[in-house]
């Protein structure tokens, strides 16, 4: 019989094997994809995340499908029987991979394409390399096939699908770190300190690099594919069968003393995993000391992101151990056929991973506060959430699929959504609590599920009750939150309702006022300083100038809050420059040499604090007004530090303090803005099929936001509020659409005739009234005496200084 | 005597398929009650229900006295249950499963359990997934009669075993039974069955087509065979019930049960009768002539099953 009937069928075989991994990846892909776009922010980076996830999970996953799970369900063993060439059965486990990872990565990379296109998405803020992106696309799509390959050589070796997906990790990753090592070296070689194009040098040598290794793991894989193939039963040098009768001896005898249930199966648990955990611990130690020696030499935002996702990675597997232990050949229904109750069994199985878990989540943070401030507000929290929620993903996942690598992989990628709903929480801190009843319901879910798990009762019933535990969890995390933003939404507030109708009659018959404007990108990323940093900063020193003239001129920084946490950050530091953690020793440098770091610290503030009062009475939109309210928002939470009213002198600090808005003036803001924005919105031809939403952006490009629903509200009022305006205005009730109603248009929309501007419309997205209480009690705070303790230096810099804007 | 279990009019289906339908009798105290049928008739399913791992469509089966539906963790306490694949945890030996499972039972468990091993000569240094298929058969039964349950239930254990280590195990049951506790065996070994078992209940297709004590069975089934002069003589049909006939040429094969001598002597008066013989099948040949063969076309299929307590 020929070859290729033979390939056939096995690519046959192969690919339904790997086939729903890749068309789960590929729908989650797909799905994520439409639902980032309603979430608040910039969504690049999650993008990038996204792009590099989907297929290296794929390759993760794909050979313990084929090689292990075929094992541990002992399909392998007849398959070897056939007459199968050991070479066709490798390579078709190989072509049908590179198929399936080729699939993932066209998907993905379309899906992202869109993305760009639609403007959701800037291949300059993805990848850190600026220009290079076709580089580095090649450097992650190569890592793709090193991961396959290493993949291959793990699974051949182990044979366990959980030990090798442990294993590939630290192996992966000290070939990235080695790889990364080498080629930088070598580029530095070749090209001396020429930024650009050592960088792309360098990346291509990356991308060289992972071609040799995925080859070289290939080759061995293969290896080991032939020894496995053509050895028989008894490789290891054994030479008698394994189930030769023997002479029968009696069985040696524990001790006759009869355990406790609990000791029981505490020991049975402890036994089985065993091996998996200590392979997790050793993935902890490696990245313990990767953090503590490493790390503390290089500050990469890169290294700390890699470091992170092995740990989750870690924790993920340890959480799928939980419970797929007792998968395997369906242990779980000794349990069940003796009688046990769930409750038992449930918390026997749960705890000793859970045990190691915590210390895997301390090693998670000091991962990632490697870049971090572990002092912002809630980030150890959210940090610690981060972990647990992958822990308790994975063991959900565990129970509920059979297949380890299925499970790893479902599990983190259930756990990417999960992250997605985390967004909310930065912007709405104060719901930080939801996550926790979202976390216990992935417990519960378990615990609940355990009696079916244990019976095997996989029907209907089963797997409709994992989905509606997730689906409890995600509703244990919005409701509160979506629960009060509908409560708290002004459409909702009658009070509001009424002033709005009111100021619509005031704002109609008025023009908005605009000021000259200036955009200042200040394009400071946290990843790669960067040659721009300087001029940046440089910008950023002008910027400050010209706010404090209090021209006509105003610069507007729509990136620059995104940033100010690390500017405050390095401003704010005592430290000798190398303690310095993070990204920040750079800038912290340049601040020293222009002027002092604690100029530079009042200088910010002070230029967020004009930002505050001069954007409303600029543009009177959305979009602006919360950029205010953003700019707002980190003053306060800088005035509420300690070393706040220390660095700045208790004379400088109380004067921060008064330029806050008071609660009526925060508010008068927004309402001017909505009202605003809503005639730039009626300004547009609404029979234009590429018609704005209230935002500004394509319905097109499904931009709406993620709070879609209460902008409908409030567009809804501000139609009520404006039809009513123009009721009043001067001989007659102008039709809609009419001619009338068309010229008073048309003089707004020459107001906003600014397309730049109307790209930049955005809703708000900062609208509490937790600011609202954090003012005041700051307030309050200014009214008390000052702390005991002098002024950290005479350097702060009076207000005159900071008007010149130079920095020294 | 109260049955040990106690079913009435069980149903349950799957998709299109009727695994049980309407299935209703009670098995005495201190007996090997076998429960035979081929493979889908729903033996595993009824046993399932018996130890609550399935809830029914309809009808109710209570074991020890207790509702299986709602007490099914007390009555898979209470009894010994060996699936018919054993899950056991195959990186232990046979002594860690042992000492792992007397923490769930009474004391005396290992005991005794290591008692069984010795009898059954399990080897102890191995790991279980080491040990040859009948070992590992031995140890789960090990496992389920060390604590000493009134009831035992047996799914399909000799299924894979060769013939030494299913004597030994049937054996076994009729011991067990010898000391008053009850033993509830399904299998398809109708020959090994008929050494040891009590009562035979056959399952065909989900109904319960046979419920009687093996003996009577045994003596109340005759093998008929009619030799005709002509293939086409029709002969008229006994009074008890025809549980398949079938013609092969100039001869008349049925098994029937309750065939009388009147029933023989008004065949033998018959014309183009020749001769007729008359022999005790054996259980197999019952069994199959109750899931295989075809009844008489000018009679209704008897579809019943006559309890018989």
């Amino acid at each position: 019989m020929s070859r290729s009937p033979i390939l056939a069928r096995l690519l046959w075989k192969d690919g339904w094997v790997i086939w729903p991994l890749a068309l789960a990846l590929c729908g989650i892909a797909v799905l994520l994809y439409l639902l980032v776009p309603l979430l608040p922010g910039n969504h690049s980076p999650i993008y990038s995340a996204w792009l590099l996830l989907f297929p290296n999970l794929f390759a993760l996953g794909a050979p313990q499908l084929q090689v292990g799970q075929e094992e541990e369900s002992r399909t392998f063993y007849w398959t070897r029987s056939l007459p199968i060439p050991w070479r066709t059965a490798f390579a078709s486990n190989v072509l049908t991979a590179i198929l399936g990872l080729a699939t993932v990565w066209i998907v993905c990379g379309l899906a992202t394409y869109l993305a760009y296109r639609s403007g959701d998405f800037s291949t300059q803020s993805s990848f850190a390399y600026q220009g290079m992106w076709s580089a580095d696309l090649y450097r992650v799509i190569t890592f793709s096939g090193l991961l396959l390959g290493l993949g291959y050589l793990c699974s051949w070796y182990f044979r366990s699908p959980i030990v090798a997906l442990i294993a590939v990790v630290p192996i992966a990753f000290l070939s990235v770190g080695l790889t990364h090592l080498v080629n930088g070296w070598v580029a530095d070689l070749l090209l001396g300190d020429s930024s650009a194009d050592e960088l792309r040098l360098e990346i291509l040598l990356i991308g060289h690099t992972n071609i040799v290794l995925t080859i070289v793991y290939a080759a061995i894989a293969a290896y080991l594919a032939r020894r496995r193939w053509t050895m028989p039963e008894n490789e290891g040098g054994r030479t008698s069968p394994a189930f030769a009768p023997t002479a029968y001896r009696p069985a040696p005898q524990l001790a006759l003393f009869k355990p406790s249930p609990t000791t029981a199966l505490l020991w049975q648990a402890a036994r089985q995993s065993s091996l998996a955990v200590l392979c997790v611990v050793g993935v902890l130690l490696l990245s313990l000391v990767a953090v503590v020696v490493i790390g503390h030499y290089s500050l990469s935002h890169d290294f700390s992101v890699m470091v992170s996702g092995v740990v989750l990675f870690a924790i993920a597997v340890l959480g799928t151990v939980t419970f797929g232990g007792d998968h395997a050949r369906e242990r779980h229904r000794f349990l069940a056929e003796i009688g046990l109750g769930r409750w038992q069994v449930w918390w026997t199985r749960l705890l000793i991973p859970l045990l190691v878990a915590v210390p895997a989540i301390a090693v998670f943070c000091a991962a990632v506060f490697l870049v971090e401030n572990p002092r912002e507000s809630n980030a150890t929290i959210i940090v610690v959430m981060i972990g647990l929620a992958a822990f308790g993903i994975s063991q959900l996942m565990g129970m509920w699929i059979r297949r380890p690598a299925v499970a790893v992989g479902l599990g983190l990628m259930l756990f990417v959504i999960a992250m997605l709903l985390g967004f909310f929480y930065e912007a709405y801190p104060s719901f930080l609590w939801t996550g926790w009843l979202g976390i216990a319901a992935l417990f519960l879910a378990s615990l609940s599920m355990c009696r079916r798990w244990m019976d095997r009762d996989r029907g209907a019933v089963y797997h409709g009750g994992m989905v509606g535990w997730l689906g409890t969890a995600v509703v244990a995390m919005l409701l509160p939150i979506l629960a009060v933003r509908w409560w708290t939404t002004p459409a909702a507030m009658p009070e509001w309702r009424e002033r709005t109708l009111a100021a619509a009659a005031r704002v109609v018959d008025a023009q908005p006022t605009m000021g000259n404007v200036r955009y200042i990108n200040v394009n400071y990323r946290s990843y790669y300083p960067g040659p721009t940093l300087r001029q940046d900063l440089e910008r950023l020193q002008e910027a400050f100038a010209e706010a404090a003239d209090g021209g006509q001129m105003f610069p507007i920084g729509y990136d620059l809050p995104q940033v100010m946490d690390g500017l405050l950050e390095a401003a704010r530091s005592s430290a000798p420059r190398d303690t310095v953690r993070g990204p920040v020793p750079e800038v912290f440098a340049h601040m020293e040499s222009t002027g002092g770091s604690e100029k530079w610290y009042a200088d910010l503030l002070s230029f967020a604090l004009t930002s505050v009062e001069r954007l409303p009475e600029l543009r009177h939109v959305l979009r602006d007004a919360d950029l205010a309210d953003q700019y707002e928002q980190i003053v306060v939470a800088e005035l509420e530090r300690p070393e706040s009213r220390q660095i700045l002198g208790e004379d400088r600090w109380r004067e921060f303090v008064g330029r806050l808005r008071t609660i009526d003036e925060r508010r008068e803001d927004r309402r001017a803005a909505l009202l605003a924005s809503y005639w730039h919105y009626v300004a547009e031809d609404r029979n234009n099929p590429l018609q704005l939403s209230l935002g500004g952006y394509s319905r097109w490009s499904w931009r709406t936001q993620a709070l879609g629903w209460e902008r409908w509200r409030v567009r809804r009022w501000m139609e009520l509020a404006t039809r009513i305006s123009l009721e009043q205005l001067e001989s007659g009730v102008p039709r809609p659409r009419s001619p009338e109603e068309r010229k008073r248009m048309e003089a707004w929309a020459e107001a906003f005739d600014d397309q730049e501007t109307v790209r930049y419309l955005q809703p708000t997205r900062y609208w509490n009234t937790g600011l609202d209480r954090r003012v005041e009690a700051l307030r309050e705070l200014g009214r008390r005496a000052p702390a005991a303790g002098s002024d950290r230096s005479g350097r702060a810099g009076e207000p005159e200084a900071s008007a010149n804007g130079s920095g020294g | 005597m109260q049955p040990v279990i106690s079913i009435r009019d069980l149903k349950k289906h799957y998709r299109d398929c009727k695994a049980l339908d309407g299935v209703s009798f009670d098995v005495p105290p201190g007996v090997v009650f076998a429960l035979l049928g081929e493979n889908g008739a729903g033996k595993t399913t009824l046993i399932k229900t018996l130890t609550g791992f399935v809830r029914p469509d309809g009808g109710s089966a209570t074991v020890l006295g207790k509702d299986s539906s709602k007490y099914s963790l007390e009555i898979r306490r209470k009894i010994g249950y060996v699936s018919d694949a054993p899950a056991l945890y195959d990186w232990m030996r046979p002594d860690e499963i042992g000492w792992f499972t007397a923490a769930f039972y009474p004391e005396g468990f290992l005991q005794r359990y290591h008692e069984l091993i010795a009898h059954f000569e399990v080897p102890g240094g191995r790991k279980i997934r080491q040990l040859s298929k009948g070992q590992r058969a031995k140890v789960a039964l090990a496992l389920a009669i060390a604590h000493e349950p009134e009831l035992l239930i047996l799914d399909e254990p000799t299924s894979g075993l060769d013939p030494v280590v299913r004597r030994q195990f049937l054996e076994s049951m009729v011991d067990r039974a010898a000391t008053g506790r009850t033993v509830l065996l399904s299998s398809h070994q109708i020959s090994e069955v008929e050494r040891v078992a009590d009562w035979i209940a056959i399952l065909h297709e989900g109904k319960l087509r046979i419920l009687q004590p093996l003996s009577e069975l045994k003596e109340s089934v005759a093998d008929v065979t009619v030799t005709l002069a002509d293939a086409m003589v029709e002969i008229p049909l006994p009074s008890g019930e025809v549980l398949s006939q079938s013609r092969s040429g100039r001869q008349l094969h049925m098994m029937v049960r309750d065939f009388t001598d009147e029933d023989a002597a008004a065949i033998r008066a018959a014309a183009g009768v020749v001769s007729i013989d008359r022999r005790h099948p054996s259980l197999e040949d019952i069994f199959v002539a109750c899931t295989h063969g075809t009844p008489p076309a000018a009679e209704p299929s008897v579809n019943h099953a006559r309890q018989v307590v």
